[in-house]
């Protein structure tokens, strides 16, 4: 990513200039989405907060200091407002692990409730990273960007999420066979 | 257990379950469905387009751009603020005794850290970025990028204190190099005071103090609190504490401290998580096979190695 032309960007939006703002609602959309998701699991609120995401970038763009951290910024923005949500009860979340809440659909289904589960029993940041991974196949700069980790950063949680993704599933019978 | 790098299956679990049918980023609508935010941004082009005014007057150096002092300059916020849970409540203030209150009833929290320098003939420039977990049961964890202002080359460092073997153990990944440091128990006391983030309100409960009103951070409703400490670690510092309306707790903590002739160094404590879930791994480093002894480069990680029994 061209991060001086970013930084161009975010200066002019700064200023007033809406299209900058456009290009950088194009760019952030989906990788807010991914992340409010991590926390509500829910992808209709998670849209609903990636919008409101940016109705306050629009408002607080100013205060923004540091043009060249504007995706890490944004993503601050993201977790607060994904927080009031659930403090408001507007999302459920994933219900816990041990809720007997699994049905027995078939083998199929199973397993798939059982990787969600795994995925939401993760904690928090390791949760965003595996979202950001799978959601919409987001490159590990864009996630080290939005995250705000180093490329190495990201690579060893993304191994350790899956590992414990995997021992998860494991616990629970569940593998790729 | 096969290393999930090897399980295609689950990747190709993941992305099944994960895998978004493709958001659209739709601006056009998204203009449409909030017209008062467009019209707040647009507004700004006649407004605020002189909002950064230039920092016109060069400043003295201060910190002569060696990546060791910038280090220790980073050091000092987090010892300012990284914290550890440690001190009791005997603050007399309003507001800021709340804080505190509410402070002392989290048991576990993450933040993250920036840092700026602005020195002379140079513009304001990153130095540090930190991210920190604390927890009173186990330590503390901070991630810290130093970067030297002049060069722009950063350095990695992890730093794990562990409270049940009062040692400082920090890892150097550009380097391969860690080192561990043990403390006996009263200089690790006097460390735990001053890297408590609580030490801080406490001084700014014994200072005078001035309420910025209400604002918002990153669509927090939050009210601010600003002293200058003299006491400080920082010597005189302009600091400024904006906490969450509804639940009492910091959301950002700002530090200014002012070198003179527009010379200075701004902290900022940001994107604060209360009551984190955290277990003792996370506090437990793992030195990697390939990691040969060296010095930590910051000042407060002083101390003497562990005994090598």
């Amino acid at each position: 990513m061209d991060l001086n032309s970013e930084t161009q960007l975010v200066e002019a939006a700064q200023n007033g200039h809406l299209e900058s703002f456009g290009a950088l609602y194009e760019r952030y959309h989906s990788p807010m989405v991914a992340l409010a998701y991590s926390m509500l699991a829910d992808r209709s609120l998670a849209e609903d907060a990636a919008q409101e995401v940016f109705v306050i970038a629009c408002r607080d763009i100013g205060s923004l200091k540091s043009k060249e951290r504007f995706a890490a910024w944004l993503a601050g923005i993201c977790r607060n407002i994904s927080r009031q949500m659930l403090r408001a009860g507007k999302s459920r979340g994933i219900a816990p692990d041990n809720e007997p809440a699994v049905v027995r659909r078939g083998d199929a289904e199973d397993r798939r409730e059982a990787i969600r589960r795994a995925v939401w029993s993760l904690r928090e940041p390791e949760r965003e990273l595996i979202i950001m991974r799978y959601f919409d196949g987001f490159s590990q700069g864009q996630i080290s960007e939005v995250l705000g980790l180093s490329s190495q950063a990201v690579n060893g949680r993304l191994v350790r999420a899956k590992r414990k993704i995997a021992k998860y599933l494991k616990r629970k019978r569940f593998d790729g066979k | 257990m096969r290393s999930p790098e090897d399980d295609k299956w689950l990747d190709e679990a993941l992305s099944e379950i994960i895998g978004s049918e493709e958001t659209r980023a739709d601006f056009e609508q998204w203009k449409q469905n909030h017209p008062q935010a467009v019209e707040m941004l647009t507004s700004r082009a006649c407004g605020e387009a002189h909002a950064s005014p230039r920092l016109r007057k060069i400043g003295r150096i201060i910190m002569k751009s060696s990546i060791t002092r910038a280090a220790a300059a980073a050091a000092i916020a987090i010892a300012c603020l990284a914290g550890l849970f440690l001190l009791k409540s005997t603050g007399s203030g309003i507001a800021l005794a709340e804080v505190l209150e509410r402070i002392e009833q989290v048991t576990a929290y993450r933040c993250q850290m920036s840092a700026k320098i602005k020195s002379q003939g140079m513009d304001e420039k990153p130095i540090s970025q930190a991210t920190m977990l604390t927890s009173e049961a186990f330590g503390a964890k901070t991630i810290i990028e130093i970067s030297n202002p002049i060069t722009g080359q950063s350095i990695l460092q992890e730093i794990y204190v562990l409270l049940s073997q009062k040692t400082i153990t920090t890892l150097m990944p550009n380097e391969k190099k860690y080192s561990q440091l043990e403390f006996d128990e009263a200089s690790f006391d006097g460390w735990r005071e001053e890297n408590d983030s609580r030490t801080m309100i406490r001084r700014i409960l014994g200072c005078e103090h001035t309420n910025l009103g209400r604002s918002t951070i990153d669509g927090i409703e939050v009210e601010g609190f600003q002293t200058t400490d003299p006491n400080g670690p920082m010597g005189q510092a302009e600091i400024k504490i904006w906490v969450d309306v509804e639940t009492r707790l910091p959301v950002q903590i700002e530090i200014h401290k002012d070198a003179g002739d527009d010379a200075y160094i701004h902290f900022v404590v940001h994107d604060y998580q209360w009551g984190v879930t955290v277990d003792a791994t996370d506090f437990e480093p793992v030195i990697p096979d390939d990691y040969t002894p060296g010095q930590p480069m910051m000042q407060m990680l002083r101390g003497k190695k562990p005994n090598s029994q």
